[in-house]
């Protein structure tokens, strides 16, 4: 069962956590389509990294 | 690769007390699992996901590179052995593990006797202990890249030794964090585990697209092509075997039946695809297709390869040593306190922390030492060599015994508490096979035969020895002892 906490935060913890894989992923891809340098794509993989982090433990379900 | 094993030790009762991940609880240790705590599928989808994209798939597909693997050999050996691997979970260890509903260990004690089993649960913590250090040592690369280039002295695939005091000190640290959260128990780290195994596995992923970006090509079959006069030390059969056994110890050796016990219906075997097929295929491949950028671009000898941190950090950056880290964390800290459960049970006087230090200092020792993670290949083959043969125990004692004519459960109906049979089954076809590896000390049958050849054969060995010597004991009890 949700507390009510976790409950309030799990939409917007959800649209975070997608996000942040899709910052996992999307730019490596960038990268290779020549639209993105090196360096950008691996700051923007480490913000994704602690944003995923950040936002799984409210909406991911642990059985 | 995973580290996840349960020891099935207490101290408390002697040997058998589940140790579980939060996914399947931590009860019914003595007693088949009842149907109100039974769970779908999905519970075991997940699972199997996170834990076998560990640390060292950052070590095993480089390793494959080194010895001249062939893209068709990658693409469809590795193919071809993660699917006799589900297979194996789905239509052995899954049946076994809903009929019987319980832990190998239970099963094991009633098959082999208590004092046997804990004598199976000093291997599994040793093997735990090496396992766990070559955790440590792929964690430990990732250090380097966060100090000035050349302080911390990164292993190649030829060291043994410890590369130096820097070195040693980052091993100490890591595996000295790892111990210090065993010593609290591992919930947090499987919460973490679990969290992190869709990023974990997108990081792999991303690990080769900025790779395929950097060699300018999007061919990856060619760049799996060993160049023409590369020496070819595995070969196709030889993949699909390793992936095939390099978890034998889980499915033939049936310690999965302590996870799979839970499930519903055998069908939930299948969850192991995911496992199979995400770590133990695309990471893999991923992970080969890093180390080839440095042979082709930066001139690294592939014999000697480049460290799993170094590489992650030149494409992904940060995000990737964190996934080195976690990866490593995730999977060695359970291992670390099972093995610290298996030598409490033997050393009864130890205390839970006591037990959990010495684990870990074992672990921390031979994560110092790299040869344990540079010849991963050949420690998973003996690992699965030495476990797996136990499962020929079950299968033998599940689907043969009335057919045989020799009695089920031996050592619960008569009392044992030591089978010899069980022993000498398991022990002769190990010891024979052990002998014929590249890393035993003596080698009296003039040839070599890779470790991960082995498990297989030597499960099978197992069981027809146990029948044998069950029906010399007179077919009254297997329990000879």
């Amino acid at each position: 069962m949700q507390t009510p906490a976790r409950s309030r935060f799990h939409t917007p913890a959800k649209i975070v956590g997608l996000s942040a894989l899709a910052g996992t992923i999307l730019p490596p891809l960038a990268f290779v389509l020549g639209v993105m340098p090196l360096d950008a794509v691996k700051v923007m993989m480490f913000i994704s990294t602690i944003a995923w982090f950040a936002a799984a433990p409210s909406w991911m379900k642990v059985d | 690769m995973t580290g996840r094993h349960d020891t099935g030790l207490s101290p408390e009762h002697g040997m058998v007390e589940e140790i579980e991940s939060p996914a399947v609880g931590s009860e019914y240790e003595r007693q088949p699992v009842p149907e109100k705590a039974l769970m779908g599928p999905s519970s075991f989808w997940g699972m199997y996901a996170g834990e076998h994209t560990a640390g060292t798939e950052f070590m095993i597909g480089p390793l494959f590179v080194k010895w001249g693997a062939d893209a068709f050999s990658l693409f469809v050996g590795l193919l071809i052995g993660n699917l006799l691997a589900v297979l194996t979970w789905r239509y052995l260890t899954a049946p076994i593990a809903c009929s019987e509903r319980l832990t190998l260990y239970y099963k094991m004690e009633k098959i082999a006797g208590r004092r046997l089993v804990t004598f199976y649960n000093l291997a599994n913590g040793l093997l735990f202990c090496f396992l766990a250090g070559a955790m440590i040592t792929v964690s430990a690369t990732a250090v380097g890249p966060f100090f000035p280039e050349g302080t911390i002295l990164m292993p190649t695939f030829s060291s043994t030794m410890p590369t130096g005091p820097a070195w040693i000190v980052s091993c100490i640290v890591i595996g000295a964090a790892m111990t210090f959260v065993a010593l609290k128990g591992y919930d947090v780290v499987a919460l973490v585990g679990h969290y992190a195994a869709p990023w974990m596995f997108l990081i792999f992923l991303a690990c080769a697209i900025v790779t395929l970006g950097k060699l300018e090509t999007t061919d990856v079959w060619g760049l799996l092509t060993p160049p023409p006069g590369t020496t070819k030390s595995i070969s196709f059969f030889g993949i699909v075997l390793f992936a095939w056994f390099c978890n034998a110890a889980m499915h033939i050796g049936m310690a999965d039946l302590s996870v799979l016990r839970f499930a519903r219906k055998p069908s939930a075997g299948w969850a192991s695809a995911a496992g199979m097929f995400l770590g133990h295929y695309v990471a893999w491949i991923c992970a080969a297709i890093l180390l080839i950028y440095w042979v082709r671009e930066r001139g690294v000898d592939p014999q000697e390869g480049k460290d799993p941190g170094t590489m992650v950090n030149d494409a992904v950056g940060w995000a990737g040593l964190v996934c080195i880290i976690i990866a490593g964390w995730t999977t060695a800290n359970p291992t670390i306190y099972r093995a610290g459960l298996a030598f409490q049970a033997l050393f009864p006087a130890l205390s839970r922390t006591g037990a959990t230090l010495l684990a870990g200092g074992v672990c921390i020792a031979s994560g110092i030492f790299p040869a344990f993670a540079m010849r991963l290949l050949d420690f998973v083959g003996v690992y699965g060599t030495i476990l797996a043969p136990v499962g020929g125990l079950i299968v033998v004692d599940h689907f043969l015994a009335d057919r045989v004519g020799i009695p089920r459960d031996p050592a619960e109906k008569s009392g044992s508490s030591f089978n010899v049979a069980v022993l000498i089954a398991w022990m002769v076809p190990v010891l024979v096979g052990l002998s014929m590896t590249a890393v035993s000390p003596v080698n009296p049958w003039g040839f070599e035969v890779p470790a991960w050849y082995l498990p297989l054969p030597c499960t099978i060995a197992c069981g027809i020895l146990y029948i044998i010597l069950s029906k010399l004991a007179g077919g009254r009890s297997a329990a000879i002892a």
